[in-house]
């Protein structure tokens, strides 16, 4: 899976979620290693996401 | 790097030629695969310290999972170690609940263990706490 490290710096404060859904939506990986990362993100800001965070980072398994 | 395998650039040279090996006789999708999946919680950070080496920090010290299988209607998550003793029984039992813990998936995370020697009474224990095992031997 990606590293939290991986994110640009800036995107790593909890003020930043829509640009930063927006940045893993667009990342070449799978969905399981999006909802990974956006995970560990919302840990390491604490910020709490919704279903339509995942939905919106592409990271929900496909119907 | 071949198309045919993804990277998994942590594991132990032994044991990429035991996944590989496993690879092969498997009729795994290897698109189904992701690796270095961390899990658990990190260790403990200054709050003076800035974004870019807390996250650092806890890309480190994260456990993480050698490998995990994302099929329609479980999750697998892997140990991959050519000789299994004590240390991989302890990742294969604890690793699935953390994953569970971290992530909370909408469908059952499973264990399996991966290996090409089992150390005396591993076969034991793993069957006792019912956790499925594949000794593969890898090509020379």
């Amino acid at each position: 899976m990606p590293a939290l490290s991986d994110i640009p710096e800036y995107l790593l404060d909890k003020t930043q979620i829509r640009p930063l859904l927006d940045w893993i939506r667009e990342q070449p990986m799978p969905w399981y290693d999006k909802k990974h990362l956006l995970t560990v993100w919302a840990r390491f800001t604490d910020y709490t996401l919704t279903a339509d965070d995942y939905e919106r980072a592409g990271a929900h398994r496909p119907e | 790097m071949s198309p045919r395998h993804p990277k998994y650039p942590h594991l132990l040279p032994p044991d990429v030629r035991l996944w590989d090996a496993y690879l092969d006789q498997s009729n795994i999708d290897r698109h189904v695969i992701t690796y270095d999946v961390r899990v658990g919680t990190p260790a403990e950070t200054l709050p003076n310290w800035p974004a870019k080496y807390k996250a650092m920090s806890w890309d480190l010290t994260m456990r993480r999972i050698d490998a995990v299988l994302f099929l329609p209607h479980e999750i697998i998550v892997v140990e991959i170690t050519h000789t299994a003793g004590f240390t991989a029984l302890g990742q294969i039992l604890s690793y699935p609940e953390l994953y569970r813990r971290t992530y909370t998936p909408d469908l059952p995370v499973n264990p399996l263990l991966v290996t090409s020697r089992l150390l005396p009474d591993m076969a034991a224990l793993l069957n006792f706490h019912h956790v499925p095992f594949h000794l593969v031997k890898p090509g020379t």
